[in-house]
């Protein structure tokens, strides 16, 4: 068995005085799609903000591709191969579409063109020269997806990116993180949507104050109601 | 028409002026916008600009030095912003924009101070080449072809400025910077890099604007303390951070100056400060800016009040506080008996800036809101009394009570408008009202204009009877004890008066209530809280507290005039709250102790060096960089780093933050 793609072990971390994760223990294997769910300020986000070094964790460690990036400058992690796509979506309000895509593919580009990735979003490329604030949320969705597509990621973090969106815009997400993960990107997901996170996910981790409280397949997960009920305070998943 | 003619001309030399001002509030606004920095140094770097420039056309004459001094200079402050940047100003990212402020307000008193002693302070004329001297004109409108010059280097460099911003990937980052910072991280881009790039692009062209109005007027070590008042307000009209708001508010601030001078002297140097007034509370965020984009993502830091818990318990410090006063109680005795009566007048100025720091520090450590323009109580205060004096009664009760009443009525008026508006705002709307004010006293007979008001003298009593302050001499146990030690007292029981009285309304449910409000507004409106109303009666409090500082500054026995720049100028709030940081915000007493030490070492200094400000402004920046909760802090500070767990830096004493025992 290889190694996972990402791992993180005894990774405490928080803000200030606040110590949020308490020693998240969690692998993401290489070309899987992997969910994080949990109730309200657990420490979801923040798990991501860690990995990727917008919070720097004051214990454990970080292991992407082989490399520790526990300590890494956010800039650098992303340059290795991480791509996140944060809550709230963070498009750049002042910048064009286009140019939001370009600064995705000037910090850690590769191959993808600008261009290529337009082609993949059609209501994105009928409004490339929109800037970001006149966008709709789902076209905003897309941007800050396609503006990590660009960078030709290994590992994509997606930060609860069905937040605030219609039913059907929710199924067109769902399809994307598909898509992206039979083009062999591997996606760790943090969603509130329980469905759609056991839907579109093969493994699943919950998060309860801090720590991992339950992990298995994500199909097992659902139909375990004890699981559900204790940890989600949901009894089923439709 | 010569009239047409006089108008076109004099429009012209506005648009020469506001182009000078547009290379100067580009640069701000830029590095405002991705940094959140503002930056007060940027007057003194558009004076070294000029300074560099001068150094070049010395050697190589006009003709050659001039063109190679507009490229080079500006290339030379280039890299001595990018420098400032670097090693100053970066450490400080996160932190709230204030320490930036403190921070770029000790530069200014370093670099200045480098040019003084460098080129001395006269001024000194920057030749330029003989062809761009001539008169051109058309249509009966003569201007001298230099403006012209002028508008053609500045319009290039806007325009190229424009661009840049617009059409290169180095200006789209920026762009995105100023938008999300952290964001621009998180598609992985080091940000850090384009910070220094940014100031220092922005200081080059500062310098420009320096040598090219330099070459039309003469270079002086003031030009950077005139043009940097103007270019905030620019700044804040046009909108912070935006580009568009810094072209078009200087242009329109540059004609706007020139026409009242022509025109409408009688409102020179009132029109702008009341144009900045009326944009920010209609339009806060200028006429451009945009509110959403908060340069947002990263949270800015609080403001780090001082702290002193943890090594004295309250008892110990209740008998160090009775040991000062009853130190300070006998000072005069012991200076009079050993024949240094000259300290005890150094001491009266201490009492002056103490109770002036304790205002601030009332509304700053609490509320936190921070007043650029405190000096305007302070002034209003020190003519109020100056005035009482002169005209109402010479009884220093009357003066007192008035400069304590007519600031008190200034500051509600002035908090009623500008508390609308919070933070950066807050600060830059109070320094345009204080502005307002000091160019009001110039206007007018009854304030002397620039000389001051003269020939005030204060009774001891009231109603006509009692001695004039001045000739006050008595004689107790065969020593002579004249007006300067009278003076002392009534200033020490003033100064302790108003601390226990400060304190005790801070340790009451006003100002948990205010320090609540300091934490986050939106959470103390949220429970229910008038924030306004509370910030405005704070203020009130605060203006009170500065008008009678200023009134005892009338009533000291040597004080002969109160003038303009020694009360109203923009350097006094400057100082105050350089005074208040050093001493330790929040703690009342802090800033008290920080105006007492700061006028001493200025007197001691002084006496030693014509550099005393580059020194004091070294000490600062050191401060603000690695002790910014102040002296109160440093035995915390001592006590840590005798302790096991040494090594943490000066920032995290965080056991105790509450300012009373």
């Amino acid at each position: 068995m290889t190694d996972p793609l990402l791992s993180l072990t005894g990774v405490r971390a928080g803000y200030d005085l606040t110590e949020v994760l308490r020693g998240v223990e969690m692998t993401v294997e290489e070309g899987s799609v992997v969910s994080l769910v949990g109730r309200n300020g657990v420490g979801k986000t923040t798990t991501l903000r860690a990995i990727v070094g917008n919070v720097t964790p004051t214990a454990g460690t970080v292991t992407f591709d082989g490399g520790d990036i526990t300590q890494l400058p956010t800039e650098r992690t992303i340059q290795r191969g991480i791509t996140f796509v944060p809550e709230d979506r963070r498009v750049f309000p002042g910048l064009s579409v286009r140019e939001n895509i370009e600064m995705g593919r000037l910090g850690a580009g590769g191959e993808t063109s600008v261009d290529e990735v337009l082609e993949t979003f059609e209501n994105l490329k009928e409004r490339e020269d929109s800037y970001g604030s006149v966008l709709s949320g789902g076209e905003q969705q897309m941007l800050a997806i396609a503006r990590a597509l660009v960078a030709d990621p290994e590992l994509l973090l997606l930060d609860e990116p069905t937040e605030g969106l219609a039913p059907y815009i929710v199924r067109d997400i769902e399809d994307i993180i598909r898509e992206l993960n039979d083009q062999g990107i591997t996606v760790l997901l943090v969603e509130q949507n329980i469905p759609v996170a056991l839907d579109v996910s093969e493994y699943t981790y919950i998060l309860g104050k801090g720590r991992i409280v339950h992990e298995g397949p994500a199909a097992a997960v659902r139909e375990d109601t004890d699981v559900l009920d204790r940890h989600l305070g949901v009894g089923s998943v439709e | 028409m010569p009239a047409v003619a006089n108008v076109v001309e004099q429009l012209l030399n506005g648009v020469t002026l506001g182009m000078v001002y547009v290379l100067l509030a580009a640069g701000l606004s830029i590095i405002f916008g991705v940094m959140d920095v503002i930056n007060f140094s940027h007057g003194e770097l558009f004076a070294l600009g000029a300074y560099f420039a001068l150094t070049l056309v010395d050697p190589l004459g006009a003709t050659i030095g001039f063109p190679v001094a507009l490229v080079l200079a500006p290339l030379a402050v280039g890299v001595v912003g990018a420098a400032i940047e670097r090693f100053t100003v970066r450490p400080l990212y996160g932190r709230n924009p204030l320490y930036h402020i403190l921070l770029t307000f000790g530069l200014v008193l370093i670099i200045n101070d480098v040019i003084r002693f460098t080129w001395g302070q006269q001024q000194q004329q920057l030749a330029v080449p003989a062809a761009l001297s001539q008169p051109v004109g058309a249509f009966g409108v003569r201007v001298a072809l230099y403006n012209l010059f002028m508008i053609a280097v500045a319009a290039v460099l806007a325009a190229g400025t424009w661009l840049a911003l617009n059409r290169t990937r180095y200006g789209m980052i920026v762009r995105a910077g100023s938008q999300d910072r952290e964001m621009v991280r998180n598609v992985g881009i080091d940000i850090d890099r384009y910070y220094t790039l940014v100031f220092g692009f922005g200081a080059a062209l500062a310098a420009v604007g320096g040598i090219v109005l330099g070459g039309a007027q003469n270079v002086n070590p003031n030009m950077g303390g005139s043009v940097i008042i103007p270019a905030f307000i620019i700044v804040v009209l046009g909108g912070l951070g935006s580009f568009r708001g810094a072209v078009f508010g200087g242009l329109l601030v540059g004609i706007i100056q020139t026409m009242t001078r022509t025109y409408l002297p009688v409102f020179e140097g009132l029109t702008i400060f009341l144009l900045m007034i009326a944009v920010l509370l209609v339009k806060p965020q200028g006429l451009f800016g945009n509110p959403e984009w908060g340069g947002g993502g990263e949270e800015d830091g609080e403001l780090l009040v001082g702290a002193y818990g943890g090594v004295f318990t309250a008892g110990t410090r209740r008998r160090l506080g009775v040991l000062a006063v009853a130190a300070l109680a006998v000072f005069p005795v012991v200076a009079t008996v050993t024949d240094n009566g000259f300290y005890v007048t150094l001491a009266n100025t201490m009492f002056v800036w103490a109770l002036f720091a304790l205002s601030l520090d009332f509304v700053m450590g609490s509320a936190g809101l921070v007043s650029l323009g405190h000096a305007m109580f302070f002034g209003v205060g020190a003519y109020t009394g100056a005035l009482a004096l002169l005209h109402l009664a010479p009884s220093f009760l009357v003066a007192l009570v008035a400069a304590v009443l007519v600031p008190a009525g200034l500051a509600w008026v002035v908090g009623s408008l500008s508390i609308r508006v919070s933070g950066v705002y807050f600060a830059m709307i109070t320094l345009a009202f204080a502005e307002l004010l000091y160019s009001a006293v110039f206007k007018f007979e009854f304030t002397g204009g620039s000389d001051g008001l003269l020939g005030f003298d204060a009774l001891l009593g009231l109603g006509g009877v009692g001695p004039r302050l001045s000739e006050i001499e008595l004689t107790v146990a065969g020593l002579t004890v004249g007006s300067s030690v009278v003076f002392y007292y009534v200033a020490l029981a003033l100064s302790v008066g108003t601390l226990l009285v400060a304190r005790r309304f801070m340790t009451a449910p006003f100002g948990s209530v205010l320090q609540s409000i300091g934490e986050s507004d939106e959470r103390a409106a949220f429970v229910g809280y008038d924030v306004t109303g509370y910030k405005r009666r704070a203020f009130v409090i605060s203006g009170a507290i500065a008008g009678l500082a200023g009134g005892l500054l009338a009533v000291n026995p040597d004080t002969f005039v109160v003038s303009p720049d020694q009360t109203l100028h923009w350097i006094n709030s400057g100082e105050v709250i350089v005074m208040t940081l050093l001493g330790g915000m929040g703690t009342l007493f802090g800033p008290m102790l920080g105006a007492g030490v700061f006028i001493g070492a200025e007197d001691v200094l002084s006496s030693h060096t014509d550099q005393w400000r580059m020194i004091i402004g070294a000490v600062f920046v050191v401060f603000v960089l690695f002790v910014p909760r102040g002296l109160v802090s440093i035995p915390a500070l001592v006590a840590r780093r005798f302790n096991a767990e040494g090594g943490d830096p000066p920032l995290g004493v965080d056991e105790e933050v509450n300012a009373d025992d």
